[in-house]
């Protein structure tokens, strides 16, 4: 029928016509579409520094550089734009703009200007990070940017990545500041908090941990370029500083980091869920307050990523406890997700597979933290493929395939358009097996010993696990770079070309992006403010009533 | 619940949080505590935890995994028109699947604490007897320099049965030194000592990388642990120190 | 609601003004930066600056003429500042526990290499000064809920001209202990020195920029209770860090 920026009285579809509407927008649709660009090419920027990287470790020795500097800048770039260009903006930009205020029956966001502000500053951030490509002394210093390797010549461009960091870091804030707002305030009439999807909640979560921790991230990364560029020594031991204040910073938010992108990741999963199951989220409640208990738990555990840096053996043994501590709220949230399948009426749908991949992904991720979190055992793990292999099960894949899940989900509201089912379950697949293929055997080399950021690896030549794990790794990458490439295929298939899709409320929701929908384009959400009439929940799929609309001003007095 | 002033007590405690990591400062790194060895050699140790919490962590995966995939087939949509059942939670089971739940994760997450406690402490007291070796790490280089003297680059060798200390110290930037069979990692730094023991229990070589990213040659920056019998031990003392001469060990050894 | 649909044409709210702000800020002037200390082009660095500032201060004028008494915000804004003011409190906490880390574990404090005098009074005068924008602010408030906006914009600027004063005796201080030899790298005290008393700086410039935006409007009579409310916050916030830097630096 329409897509959610709605269809022309004449049947065209409603986006933005000129450039200026586009470009100048204030509009919270279309700034997330901006943002899921942005993601997007950050995503296909960072795989295919990841392709480049797998095929030079398929083997012992140089196969496509020999050069230790250019390896070190793709997984600098690799790292970074995986993290800070794809799945924050992909999460909290795109999932958060474009879908949380329609979910929760608001208008626009809180303040349309700072909106679009804040992604134009992630625009410019994805913007330098390209220009790393291109410059003299690039950065390779990693994304971790650890000093005092940070504050030598030899890391190249320091100033540019404090920059990447905070220019995307002030993007968050300024957008965590207004999703909060827009959340706390511009809920539509009748819709209390304990009546939002957990997508809202999840997002809502990780944006208050964002307003935390982000700037002390900023902080940390504006003292190295003090230090480098302008002579101060808060970090040089020389004069008074401290090298491990650094990592304490740096973790102190990228700990919390991580939970930022967990949390709304996982809010997809509930939604598509609870969609496909036709079923109510499983302890609802609990299930929200699991999601607040990350803020102060993720607060504490920074030093399981410095267990092997010098820091006291007292905190390491607190900060095991602390660590092991987040398996309860995880738990539940796994226990919540699995639950909503109790009795359900599953069906199948494309964006299913997604999430149903991404969940299986997450077990084994989530799970493979816990040896990590043991300080002692973290002594012969730390920096290798172990925990390579750990992160990228957890964000890069789980992430990933739910982020791409929710793409499938919200598509016939973003096109008006529906994306070849067959295709859609077919790259699932395809992404789920490549990476299983990449990821499975690493772990295996990382418990043989393969170190971190290693560009070669011929002091482990003899080591036939390690050489053929990397080597089998190398040919799973291909299968993933098969289904990513096709899953974009897909999405642009889908766009131009993809049936028109027939129904509002495809998957059958119950939540208001799908069941309240605009049929008129343009400024604002609903042709009259929403009203959620007592009783209605977004997973209520029995005996929900439907949500309401005002009357229209036009008809009774003025505005 | 009056949202706005809610959030507003909670925005103004935050004020107190960057106490938090302040905290990690209030202590240096302890000095490293002489305990005697327990006859345990810490990798063994390491490797059974390794394999514990491995199976732990398995038989958890395999359950949910079970479950979920039990679920998905057995609730598959049978009509157009069906809709899930979930049975309505009474207040008691709200509460209980939480509560007990958490029981069970705490209960493990208690169990693995104390073995991982357990190989903590015994990695961390090096023994009464540990022999003392200075390393300096450097880019892209690792620097020994033991007891007697003997400065050797990328190669230490070591008495068969005899624990090992390593006093470690950075000129530049960050190194970690792992050795892959003593399954130990510990950063270098400026500005700090750090250490870690091993136990050399078997003759042969092993590798020892660099696990810290170091900067271009960081995967260059590898060597290797080799214990030899005392006999070989006391020969290899004699011909190195016969071949330095005295005054500059004494003087590279100094450093710390 | 089918009627009203069908006459409905397509209508997208549309200003420059966030992308000029974004770009000039997010891209141009870290571009500057790095063309000044990275890569030594001075000339370039001089032009990149101009042109992001340049964006940076269109942006920002043409959207406080855009919002400010002419879009009825809602009274949100206070809550956002308070957030926004929350996060700056994380930010500065980092760098305090650099300074604390640095300061606890020195062997002697202040280190070798500080003057006797560092200029404490000066500071603890010009503090003073500081403090007397938070009446100023208060009363140019005041005179906003009466509806005198020429009042409020002359408040305002009275405040802006204590800062300006206040920003003066902090540079005549830096200038003073730069001439003794005391620059930022000498030791950690040092760093600590200019680096807080500069992030103070860089707040009253933020300030500064956020109070004229409020006064042109006013000029014109027209005014924004829920801006203005946002902005004494945020002048408040930073007459107490100045507090703060005053009492850490100088008086601990
Ligand atoms: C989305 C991202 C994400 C998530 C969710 C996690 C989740 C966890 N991570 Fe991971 N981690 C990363 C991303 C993530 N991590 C990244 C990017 C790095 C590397 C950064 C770098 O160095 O570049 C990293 C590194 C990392 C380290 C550092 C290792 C090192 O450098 O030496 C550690 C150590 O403790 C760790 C632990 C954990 C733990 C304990 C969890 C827990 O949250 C997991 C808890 C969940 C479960 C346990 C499963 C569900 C629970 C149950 C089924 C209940 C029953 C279970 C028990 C009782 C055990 N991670
Ligand atoms: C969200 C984060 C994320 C994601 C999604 C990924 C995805 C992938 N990662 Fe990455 N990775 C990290 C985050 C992530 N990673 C981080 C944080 C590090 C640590 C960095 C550090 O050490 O500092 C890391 C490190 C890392 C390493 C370690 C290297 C080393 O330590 O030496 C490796 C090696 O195999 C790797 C591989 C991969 C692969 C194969 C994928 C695949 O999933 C990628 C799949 C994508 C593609 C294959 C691209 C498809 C391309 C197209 C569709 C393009 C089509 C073309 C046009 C349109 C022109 N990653
Ligand atoms: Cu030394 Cu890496
Ligand atoms: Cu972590």
């Amino acid at each position: 029928m329409s897509g959610f920026m709605g269809h022309e009285p004449d049947g065209r579809p409603g986006q933005p016509k000129t450039v200026k509407e586009w470009v100048f927008t204030l509009d919270h649709k279309v700034i997330g579409v901006w943002y899921l660009i942005g993601a997007i090419a950050s995503f296909v920027v960072a795989g295919l520094a990841a392709s480049a990287m797998r095929i030079e470790l398929g083997s012992v020795g140089p196969d496509i550089t020999d050069n230790g500097d250019i390896y070190n800048l793709w997984l600098t770039m690799h790292g970074a734009v995986m993290v800070l260009g794809f799945q924050i903006p992909a999460l909290l930009g795109f999932v958060a703009n474009w879908a949380v205020p329609i979910m929760v029956g608001g208008k626009d966001m809180a303040f349309p200007r700072v909106n679009a502000m804040s992604v134009w500053l992630l625009w410019s951030g994805i913007l330098l990070a390209l220009a790393n490509l291109v410059i003299p002394d690039s950065w390779n210093g990693m994304w971790t940017g650890y000093p005092p390797y940070s504050l030598t010549d030899g890391a190249g461009n320091t100033a540019l990545y404090s920059f990447i960091v905070v220019v995307l870091g002030m993007s968050s804030v300024f957008g965590a500041v207004n999703l909060a707002c827009t959340v706390a305030f511009m809920r539509c009439k009748g819709m209390g908090w304990f009546q939002m999807p957990l997508t809202v909640w999840c997002v809502f979560t990780a944006n208050v941990i964002q307003l935390i921790f982000v700037p002390v991230l900023a902080a940390s990364v504006i003292l190295l370029s003090l230090d480098k560029y302008l002579g101060f020594g808060f970090y040089n031991p020389e004069v008074g500083g401290d090298v491990l204040l650094y990592q304490n910073l740096f973790w102190f938010y990228s700990h919390p980091a991580v939970y930022v992108i967990l949390l709304p990741f996982m809010g997809i999963m509930f939604e598509i869920f609870a969609v496909s199951a036709r079923n109510d989220v499983f302890n609802y409640k609990a299930t929200v307050w699991s999601v607040i208990a990350f803020i102060p738990v993720s607060s504490d555990v920074w030093v399981h990523h410095a267990y092997v840096a010098g820091l006291p053996d007292w905190l390491r043994l607190l900060q095991t406890f602390t660590t092991l501590l987040i398996s309860l709220p995880f738990g539940l949230l796994m226990l919540s997700l699995t639950g909503t399948l109790f009795r359900g009426s599953i069906r199948y749908t494309g964006p299913m597979w997604w999430a149903m991949a991404a969940f299986m992904m997450l077990i084994i991720g989530a799970l493979t933290g816990i040896p990590n979190a043991l300080s002692a055992v973290d002594y012969g793990i730390s920096d290798s493929y172990v925990i390579m292999s750990h992160f990228h099960y957890v964000m890069a894949v789980s992430g990933s395939m739910s982020i791409f899940a929710g793409v499938f989900f919200w598509f016939p509201k973003l096109s008006g358009r529906m994306c070849n089912e067959f295709l859609t379950k077919a790259t699932a697949a395809g992404f789920f097996v490549g990476m299983n293929i990449v990821m499975g055997p690493l772990y295996l080399a990382g418990i043989e010993g393969m170190p971190r950021r290693y560009m070669d690896y011929q002091m482990f030549a003899d080591n036939a696990t390690i050489v053929d794990a990397q080597h089998w790794s190398t040919i799973g990458l291909y299968i993933t770079f098969v289904s990513a490439l096709l899953t974009i295929v897909t999405w642009l298939h889908g766009a131009i070309a993809g049936e028109k899709a027939t129904s509002a409320n495809p998957w059958g929701s119950e939540s208001l992006e799908f069941t309240a929908t605009a049929i008129i384009p343009g400024q604002g959400n609903f042709p009259t403010p929403v009203i959620c009439p007592e009783g209605w929940h977004p997973y209520n799929f029995i005996d929900n009533p439907k949500p309401q609309f005002e009357p229209h001003p036009g008809t009774s007095g003025h505005h | 619940m009056k949202f706005k002033s809610l959030m507003h007590k909670v925005i103004g405690s935050l004020a107190l949080l960057p106490l938090i990591p302040s905290l990690a400062h209030a202590f240096q790194a302890a000095p490293a505590a002489r305990a005697d060895y327990n006859g345990w050699t810490p990798h063994q140790h390491w490797d059974e935890v390794w394999h514990e919490t491995m199976l732990d962590i398995t038989i958890l995966g395999v359950v949910f995994a079970i479950v979920t995939f039990a679920f998905m087939i057995m609730y598959r949509r049978k009509g157009h028109g069906e809709r899930g059942k979930m049975p309505k939670l009474s207040a008691q089971a709200k509460v209980g699947w939480v509560v007990i739940p958490c029981m069970l994760f705490l209960g493990d997450d208690l169990f693995l604490y104390v073995k991982g406690f357990d190989l903590h402490n015994h990695l961390r007291n090096v023994p009464a007897d540990a022999a003392e070796v200075k390393l300096t790490g450097t880019m892209w280089n690792w620097n020994y320099v033991d007891a007697n003297g003997i400065d050797t680059d990328n190669e230490l060798v070591v008495p068969v049965g005899k624990p090992v200390v390593l006093r470690m110290q950075s000129e530049d930037v960050l190194h970690s030194h792992y050795m892959n069979r003593y399954r130990l990692t510990e950063d270098l730094m400026p500005g700090r000592v750090t250490w870690e023991w091993f136990m050399p229990d078997q003759l042969g070589e092993s590798v020892v990388t660099c696990r810290e990213y170091c900067g271009t040659m960081h995967s260059g920056m590898y060597g290797k642990i080799k214990v030899v019998t005392q006999d070989e031990y006391d020969a290899y003392v004699a011909e190195q120190t016969a071949s330095v001469p005295a005054g500059t060990a004494v003087a590279s050894a100094d450093k710390f | 609601m089918s009627e009203e649909i069908k006459h409905y044409t397509a209508h997208w709210h549309t200003s420059p003004n966030p992308l000029l702000v974004g770009f000039g800020a997010g891209l141009f002037l870290p571009w500057a930066f790095m063309l000044q200390f990275v890569y030594d082009m001075q000339t370039a660095a001089l032009v990149t600056l101009a042109i992001g500032a340049g964006m940076t201060i269109m942006g920002g004028l043409g959207w406080a003429a855009e919002t400010i008494g002419v879009i009825d915000d809602e009274n949100w804004s206070p809550s956002a500042m308070f957030m926004f003011i929350g996060t700056e409190i994380m930010t500065i906490g980092g760098v305090l526990a650099g300074y604390w880390v640095a300061r606890l574990g020195a062997a002697s404090w202040p280190p070798e290499g500080t003057p006797a005098d560092v200029g404490a009074n000066g500071a603890l005068i010009a503090t003073l000064i500081l403090i007397v924008s938070s009446f100023t602010i208060g009363v140019a408030r005041k005179k906003e809920l009466n509806g005198d906006a020429a009042g409020f914009a002359t408040f305002t600027l009275i405040s802006v001209a204590i800062w300006a004063v206040f920003m003066y005796l902090t540079i005549a201080g830096w200038s003073e202990l730069a001439a003794q030899g005391f620059t930022i790298g000498v030791n950690a005290y040092a760093t600590a020195l200019y680096g807080f008393t500069g992030i103070h700086f860089a707040h009253l410039v933020m300030g500064i920029l956020v109070m004229l935006t409020c006064v042109p409007s006013a000029f014109k009579g027209r005014l924004s209770y829920s801006y203005t409310r946002a902005m004494t916050m945020y002048v408040h916030f930073v007459n107490v860090l100045g507090c703060w830097v005053l009492l850490q630096i100088y008086y601990w």
